[in-house]
């Protein structure tokens, strides 16, 4: 393959972001002034539940400098920012039914004179029970979030979703063993750097909203609803963005169309910056769930049926629910082979904080069960977890537990679980602290009680939306007179290495090195709708269309090489010094004879001469992901990217205490089109997996949020973090650019159960819900006594 | 955050003035630490700051034979690292070193740490077993109290109005004795004390000839276990009798359930670390080091 060596693809190039984010040169939306600027702060629901009898702001309005105080009667449009089902308002109209609900909003000269001006408005309430429980919100005679059902609830329940494959019961019948387990993976908070913030303009016609968004996109169809204004009329712009994680993907939306309103009427910019308190109050989680898992085996092993019920709490509001929902479907009985199935699924509305998008969305809390189980079944049958995976996991070829075939993916999760256990040495360390549990047992020296674990979990991840219908993108590339090259997509940088990663793909493309390549921000009046930049999409999907833009904006260059070389074919080879060249695709010159090698064009010449010959060096990429079969069926995922992390812990028996001390991850990305980007991934997601597992704790009382500050919802310090060891597997993808799948998630996903695995191992019993906090082993532990 | 008036005085005797004049529209501020984050939460409303920083005299560690003077403005990350304070009370610079962040740290003041009067504070349970007192100035005249008298209820203390902290005093802690905290926090930093037990012990021969143990976090101010203290006056130290004191201990402890522990969790808590330092004194006490 040395004629068709890689030029910047798959090489570990520094970020192109690097250096702006080192030296704070990086614009981020609280470096935004301008002139005349006004400040704005919400006023928060005082209840979970209740009627607004009347909002008194006469008081507020009096103070010097308030400018105008907004409810729900000024909103001119739809009054309505949810994204699927369009139960959540821009200001609470007659009922609050949660915490986070704005009430009102004071716009006013300054951040101080509008946090003031908000104790100042004093609101009525008629307060009405709550609902807190999702399995008691399905009771017949609960309270009701959204009595009337116009969002195609019944009751509360705002969605169900489920299959069946095969024959369930009679695979129960047929398994030697049935291993049935209740699982309660909780809440987490995005925690995210920069609190949420936007900073609208508008001269009472247009709007213009720059902030810290996921999915500019998004935030343009809540503002265009809000203010029934044309999305023409609407600009978004992304600034830089100090960390997502999902938690900036639809909750925007509110914050901007707030905003914007304000500016909108009173035609002047508006700021809004949310407080860590604000922020944490108002903004989605993860959703928590109650997972009902049956697993049935043969006594050799062999996973016969699986039967899971999972029960999630929504809160007030659908934000991407019914799609997080979709997900835990799909992959609820985890990365096996397993002929009868079926799983059903509640999303529930309750009076608590609404749940939304977060990094694996539904993904780790589905792993937490099923990964779980695979632990519990390995040890009723005595045998070697690892082993009871091999034998169970589905691959090339096979069909998933929901029904898709494997017939384009699954190579890929065999080798992570191999390279995993190998790298840490799973056969050794599990046998060796096995021994050292049992002698401690029998210890009673004055010293730490301790006891080692290792644990594991393996996972698919559906890569990119989710069928029926495909996922598509587009991309722009132009290559301007001295060759530079400008890229456009919808898809943002929001710390994950997008910027870079789509800089090598169309750099590799085009055939020139990275510094030539500028990817603008999202600007939603000059980039297109790449769709959102979420799920793991990217790099396979933006990253695609971002390479066929590329391919075609450099298509009249490559034709004038060939026409100049005499070839049907070129390729681009980069002499040391930087400089690019066309050759003929077979000739077999390594870079570093360039400069002798006679069969060859300078890039620039052939950029100069196109342009002379007034040919058009503009691309425009577009893909689908092969979602659509060609029998008219759908595939739940059009590919799936798979991983194997294994995590190694110390428990203290006295105090529960648990301490990890490494994560072994090995992920399959199909390419690592930046291997350095990769293992930041890889690393970042761990970690905050990590945290999910074993300490962050969303502390709830009747829909109030206890803990509100970083202070006491504790999410993992450098010095909580282990050794971590990443590795890299490549199953080339069809479809993705250069072969690559998506990594933001599924660095994640499997990491919370490995930790519980490992924590199982060394206590000798399950913490089945997280996080596996000191006090909740502490609890294990004691009540197993 | 309120305006304020944020005044510089460069003696005690200013300071204590100003506290005076304004009342309690005036709070002292060394590190500001706690202070800033009351005042942007907008939990203390006031029009005045009196700064310490100008002041002489009150940053410096110094020693009058084996006793240990802190001056007010010692920031936590100098407690943490002063050789003077190590030699003879160690478990002072780990339970500075144990606290916040290292920003926070190079902030914070030991002034500030005791005078805050925060329950969870991680400085005072180890002061309290070293048997320190403070010295408290009102301009005029200077009062000595003993750490075990200085504080009253979750952010009272016995300073009146007018009154300033100035220095932290660490008697001689004397030979055959060994000081040992324990802190058991939910993460490895930036984390307030679930609990937090400092036990000291005194050995003579094979006896124990006297102990203290001082506990945090579990009670409105750091309390001495005094039941279990006097379990180990003139004991023949063994596992059982360290374990009888650490469960009385516990049954001593007066704690809350709140979001970082349930009551009983830190009664647990507090057996297992009052244990686990009980065995490291001892050990350390008879020359076992640590």
């Amino acid at each position: 393959m040395t004629g068709e060596e890689l030029l910047v693809v798959g090489k570990p190039l520094r970020r192109v972001d690097a250096l702006d984010k080192v030296t704070g040169q990086g614009i981020y939306t609280g470096d935004l002034k301008f002139p005349d600027m006004l400040h704005a702060k919400v006023k928060r629901s005082e209840h979970a539940h209740a009627r607004i009898l009347r909002i008194e702001t006469s008081e507020a309005e009096s103070l010097p400098g308030v400018i105008r105080i907004f409810t729900s009667k000024d909103v001119p449009g739809e009054n309505n920012v949810g994204v699927i089902v369009p139960d959540q308002p821009v200001f609470a109209e007659d009922t609050v039914r949660h915490y986070g609900d704005a009430v009102a909003m004071v716009v006013a000269e300054s951040e101080d004179l509008v946090r003031k001006a908000v104790d100042l408005i004093k609101v009525d309430y008629d307060v009405m029970p709550g609902v807190f429980d999702p399995e008691e919100a399905m009771l017949p005679n609960s309270p009701l979030v959204h009595p009337d059902g116009k969002y195609g609830n019944e009751g509360n329940v705002l969605s169900k979703m489920g299959y069946e494959k095969g024959d369930v019961e009679k695979g129960f019948r047929d398994a030697d063993i049935i291993v049935e387990e209740e699982y309660r993976p909780g809440y987490q908070e995005h925690a995210f750097i920069e609190t949420e913030r936007c900073i609208a303009t508008s001269d009472g016609r247009n709007v213009t909203v720059y902030g810290s968004l996921q999915c500019p996109f998004y935030v343009r169809d809540a503002v265009a609803g809000a203010l029934g204004i044309p999305r023409a009329r609407i600009r978004i712009i992304q600034t830089a963005i100090g960390g997502a994680f999902g938690g900036k993907e639809d909750v925007p939306s509110e914050l901007c169309a707030r905003a914007a309103l304000a500016a909108y009427i009173l035609r002047r910019p508006v700021r809004k910056i949310r407080s860590r308190e604000d922020s944490i109050v108002m903004h989605t989680k993860r959703h928590p769930m109650i997972i009902r898992h049956r697993l049935g085996a043969t006594r050799e092993g062999e996973l016969v049926a699986a039967r899971v019920e999972i029960i999630s709490d929504q809160g007030a509001y659908c934000s991407v629910g019914k799609y997080v929902q979709k997900r835990a479907m799909v992959h609820a009985c985890g990365a096996y082979d397993i002929p009868n199935s079926k799983v059903d699924t509640s999303f529930v509305y309750t009076n608590n904080i609404l749940t939304g998008a977060f990094r694996g969305f539904g993904g780790p809390q589905v792993a937490v069960a099923s990964e779980l189980q695979m632990d519990e079944l390995a040890r009723r049958l005595g045998m070697d977890p690892l082993k009871l995976r091999l034998k169970n996991i589905v691959e090339k070829g096979g069909i998933t537990a929901k029904g898709q075939n494997l017939d384009n993916c699954g190579k890929g999760l065999r080798e992570c679980i191999e390279k995993a256990a190998n790298v840490s040495q799973w056969d050794e360390k599990r046998d060796a602290y096995e021994k050292f549990n049992e002698k401690m047992k029998h210890s009673s020296t004055g010293t730490l009680n301790i006891r080692k674990g290792i644990g594991m979990s393996s996972i698919m991840y559906g890569v990119a939306l989710g069928g029926p219908t495909p996922d598509s993108a587009t991309s722009t590339c132009q290559i301007t007179e001295d060759g530079s090259v400008i890229i456009t997509t919808g898809g943002t940088e929001m710390g994950q290495g997008a910027k870079t990663v789509l800089s090598q793909i169309a750099a590799e493309a085009v055939g020139v090195p990275l510094h030539y390549v500028t990817i603008l921000d999202a600007d939603t009046s000059i980039v297109q709708n790449s769709g959102p930049s979420v799920a793991s999409r990217i790099t396979p999907v933006i990253g695609e269309a971002t390479r066929r833009g590329a391919k075609e904006a450099v298509s009249e260059i490559s034709n004038l090489a060939c026409k100049l070389l005499g070839v049907n074919r070129v390729r681009s080879v980069i002499a040391p010094d930087g400089t690019p060249f066309s050759v003929p695709a077979d000739a077999m010159v390594k870079k570093a004879d360039i400069d002798k090698f006679p069969d060859k064009v300078d890039y620039h010449e052939l950029v100069r001469s196109c342009y002379g010959e007034a040919k058009l060096l503009l691309g425009v990429g577009f893909c689908s992901t092969p979602t659509l079969l060609e029998n008219g069926e759908y595939r739940d995922y059009y590919t799936y990217s798979f991983a194997c992390h294994i995590a190694e812990v110390e428990v203290d028996m006295d105090t529960g205490r648990v301490m990890v001390k490494k994560l072994t991850c090995a992920n399959d990305v199909g390419k690592a089109i930046n291997p350095q980007t990769v293992e930041g991934q890889i690393e970042g997601g761990a970690v905050q997996g990590m945290g999910y597992g074993l300490m962050e704790e969303l502390v709830t009382l009747n829909g109030r949020i206890l803990n509100p500050s970083l202070v006491d919802y504790h999410i993992p310090t450098s010095l909580d973090a282990p050794q971590i060891t990443p590795l890299i597997i490549e199953e080339h993808d069809s479809f993705g650019p250069y072969g690559a799948k998506g990594i933001g998630e599924p660095s994640l996903i499997p990491t919370p159960a490995a930790v519980l695995n490992a924590v199982g191992h060394a206590i000798g019993l399950a913490v089945r819900k997280t996080p596996a906090s000191p006090e909740n082993v502490w609890r294990a532990i004691r009540d197993h006594r | 955050m309120r305006d304020f008036i944020i005044h510089e005085p460069d003696n005690i005797g200013g300071a204590c003035s100003l506290l005076l004049e304004f009342g309690t529209q005036a709070r002292i501020i060394a590190g500001g630490t706690d202070l800033l984050v009351d005042l942007k939460q907008h939990n203390i409303e006031i029009s005045h700051l009196v700064s310490l920083a100008k002041i002489g005299g009150l940053k410096s560690i110094t020693t009058i034979g084996d006793e240990i003077r802190i001056g007010a403005l010692v920031s936590l990350n100098e407690v943490a690292e002063s050789l003077t304070v190590k030699k003879r009370l160690r478990a002072l610079c780990k339970a500075a070193a144990s606290m916040a962040s290292k920003q926070i740290r190079n902030q914070g003041t030991i002034g500030g740490n005791i005078a805050s009067a925060v329950p969870s504070a991680d400085l005072p349970p180890a002061l309290l077993a070293a048997g320190a007192h403070v010295i408290i100035t009102s301009g005029e005249s200077e009062r000595k109290v003993p750490m075990s008298n200085f504080f009253y209820g979750p952010r009272k203390t016995v300073l009146a109005v007018g009154e300033i902290l100035t220095q932290v005093v660490i008697p001689s802690i004397g030979k055959k004795t060994a000081i040992i905290y324990k802190k058991f926090k939910l993460r490895g930093a930036n984390a307030l004390a679930v609990a937090s037990v400092a036990t000291r012990i005194t050995v003579a021969g094979n006896l124990i000839k006297e102990g203290r143990i001082v506990l945090g976090a579990v009670a409105p101010v750091p309390m001495i276990a005094e039941l279990a203290s006097e379990m180990l006056a003139g004991q023949i130290p063994s596992h059982n009798l360290f374990f009888r004191v650490a469960e009385a201990a516990a049954a001593e402890a007066k704690p809350i359930s709140d979001i970082r522990g349930s009551r009983e969790y830190r009664k647990e808590l507090i057996q297992v670390l009052t244990k686990q330092s009980l065995d490291e004194a001892f050990k350390r006490a008879t020359g076992g080091g640590d």
